[in-house]
């Protein structure tokens, strides 16, 4: 029997290598041992000097068809190879042409699938991203916008019975110093109510019904001096009760709260940083407990993003924006993509609502019936209890 | 009869205007009524006096008793003028109420916007990549001629009916070939 040994080839027993076809062989006639079968068969060899331990491990049998695991042992004064088919090598060819569910492979794999197999450690490591190419919201607060609601008669530009301004600091300066600065705007007579007691009868805060700031830069609304927007809505009047006031300064009439600065929106996209382990392992490390997210989105406040939602379109992350600008309450809605550039893969993930509006203190008629029924009976009460204490002293 | 002077506290400014109102107007409507019943107030007043003993005396339960005999007759005395005061008292107690400054903090700050907005990553790394040795999920059908390297598959189907060049496979063979392949190969 013809056998057909591989001389310095060797290999892994779960491998289906083979051989190179230009591989150098040695060729040595044996005969087969007692019983055998294909698999196993047992071969003697008697040209092989005693002396000479052979060192091949892998042969072929041509007769068989088949590869083989080669042992030697050295039996009766005759080298003995006993031999183990190799049946991955053998079946080489029909198993690489088969079709089979594989769950892991070293060429191909699923980045999305999570590998159990891999451990995570206690290293940790942080980052982390600014939301907008610019900044969402001003560093300075005199950059903000004043809105400022008052009771007017401008017919055609309130909201109910409210006038609402969008102004700057220097607006709202303007304003609260052409009423304060002195009541001749009232244009009474101080032979019939003196300045005084006109100041002390009348506040002219009380037609500001509402003062917010917000954090918007004013030439948002109002342009800026080199570039004042035109229209009837920029406006330097601001109507007051019954009395209008120019002060010099340009304000926004906000009059259709569904108009582009009534309803303030704007949309800020963030690349979301991956991890660093993404490019070796897969994209399933930016999930949890692997990878942890947090928008940190004042006022709104810190939300823990699901990573999951993340993977749906992963590496870009969406805050858009709508703000009411007469109140200041803001609602945020957060899209995993790019809402501006990919809206019909956008997926909104949550959405928030917070007021964004700073509450300006403003010397006002504040209507509670509660309170007011309240103040008379403590005031009556108050009155009589004195009224009594005063009849003892008098007795 | 002299009567102490009851001062009235006119309050805020805006109410100050209503209390020297009413607080003139009881001034003058006090003598009137003073000047127009002496008789009255001397025998309510006398009364008070005789039984201040016993009042003195009796419980606590009873003192409103007392304060309320005691207001009948001073009411009686100068009544205007208290009544006046308890209005001038009632009035801009509600007013002052109402006046107050209307301050609703506490939603948006400035000092919020000081900060930018940002996304916060934390990471914890994974150890080294043994693709090499043990490869990673794949859990798809695959022709394993496209695939190189290790190989781990599940519910193997198999037949190896024989080639020109391979033989067909014995039974134990063939569970041998099935065993490597479920356990991991390297196809190379």
């Amino acid at each position: 029997m013809v056998v057909t040994f591989y001389p310095g080839f060797s290999k892994k027993p779960n491998s289906t290598a083979l051989p190179a076809s230009a591989a150098q062989t040695q060729v040595i006639n044996g005969e087969i041992k007692g019983d055998f079968s294909p698999y196993a068969p047992v071969i003697r060899f008697r040209t092989i000097p005693a002396t000479s331990c052979p060192t091949y491990v892998y042969c072929y049998i041509a007769s068989f068809k088949r590869y083989y695991f080669v042992a030697w042992a050295f039996v009766s004064g005759f080298w003995e190879a006993s031999c183990t088919c190799d049946v991955l090598g053998t079946y080489k060819g029909q198993i690489r042409a088969s079709s089979q569910f594989v769950e892991r492979s070293g060429s191909d794999y699923d980045p999305y699938i999570i590998d159990g197999a891999c451990n995570p450690k206690g290293q940790v490591e942080f980052a982390q991203a600014v939301v907008g190419q610019t900044a969402i919201w001003g560093t300075d607060y005199e950059d903000g916008t004043y809105v400022v609601g008052v009771v007017s008669c401008s017919a055609g530009n309130n909201i109910g019975a409210v006038c609402y301004y969008a102004m700057s600091q220097l607006g709202f300066n303007a304003l609260m110093y052409a009423l304060l600065n002195s009541p001749n705007w009232m244009n009474i007579d101080p032979s019939e109510i003196s300045t005084d007691l006109q100041k002390a009868l009348i506040n002219p805060a009380q037609y500001i019904v509402s003062a917010v700031w917000l954090p918007i830069n004013a030439a948002t609304f109002i342009g800026t001096p080199q570039d004042i927007p035109t229209g009837a809505d920029v406006t330097t009047t601001v109507r007051l009760g019954w009395w209008s006031f120019d002060i010099q300064v340009n304000c926004r009439v906000l009059h259709r709260p569904t108009s582009e600065y009534d309803s303030w929106m704007r949309t800020f996209v963030c690349d979301l940083l991956q991890h660093p382990d993404t490019q070796e392992f897969g994209t399933w490390v930016n999930l949890s407990p692997y990878t942890k997210v947090t928008l940190d989105f004042p006022p709104f406040g810190c939300i823990d993003l699901d990573t999951t939602d993340l993977m749906h379109n992963l590496g870009v992350l969406s805050c858009r924006m709508f703000i009411q600008t007469y109140t200041g309450d803001a609602t945020l809605y957060i899209f995993a993509g790019n809402i501006d550039t990919d809206p019909t893969h956008a997926q909104m993930i949550g959405s928030l609502q917070a007021n964004v509006g700073v509450q300006i203190p403003v010397g006002q008629i504040a209507i509670n019936p509660s309170n007011f029924k309240n103040a008379v009976v403590a005031g009556a009460v108050t009155g009589a209890a004195e009224l009594a204490n005063a009849v003892m002293e008098g007795s | 009869m002299a009567r102490e002077k009851v001062t009235i506290d006119s309050g805020m400014s805006s109410s100050g205007a209503i209390g020297r109102f009413f607080g003139g107007a009881a001034d003058q409507a006090s003598e009137y009524v003073q000047a127009s019943f002496p008789a009255v107030n001397k025998a309510l007043d006398n009364a008070i006096r005789a039984a201040s003993p016993m009042v003195q005396n009796v419980t606590q339960a009873l003192e409103p008793a007392q304060q309320i005999v005691a207001g009948a007759k001073t009411l009686m005395s100068d009544p205007l003028r208290y009544l006046s005061q308890a209005a001038t008292k009632a009035i801009p107690a509600a007013i002052a109420a109402s006046a107050s400054l209307q301050y609703t903090g506490g939603q948006g700050s400035f000092c919020n916007f000081l900060y930018p907005v940002v996304v916060r990553t934390k990471w914890m790394r994974v150890d080294g990549n043994r693709a090499a040795y043990i490869g990673k999920p794949l859990c798809k059908v695959r022709p394993l001629s496209v695939l190189t390297g290790y190989c781990k598959c599940a519910n193997v189907k198999l037949d190896l009916p024989g080639t020109a060049q391979e033989p067909t496979a014995t039974i134990e063979e063939l569970q041998i070939v099935v065993l490597y392949l479920e356990a991991g190969v390297f196809l190379e």
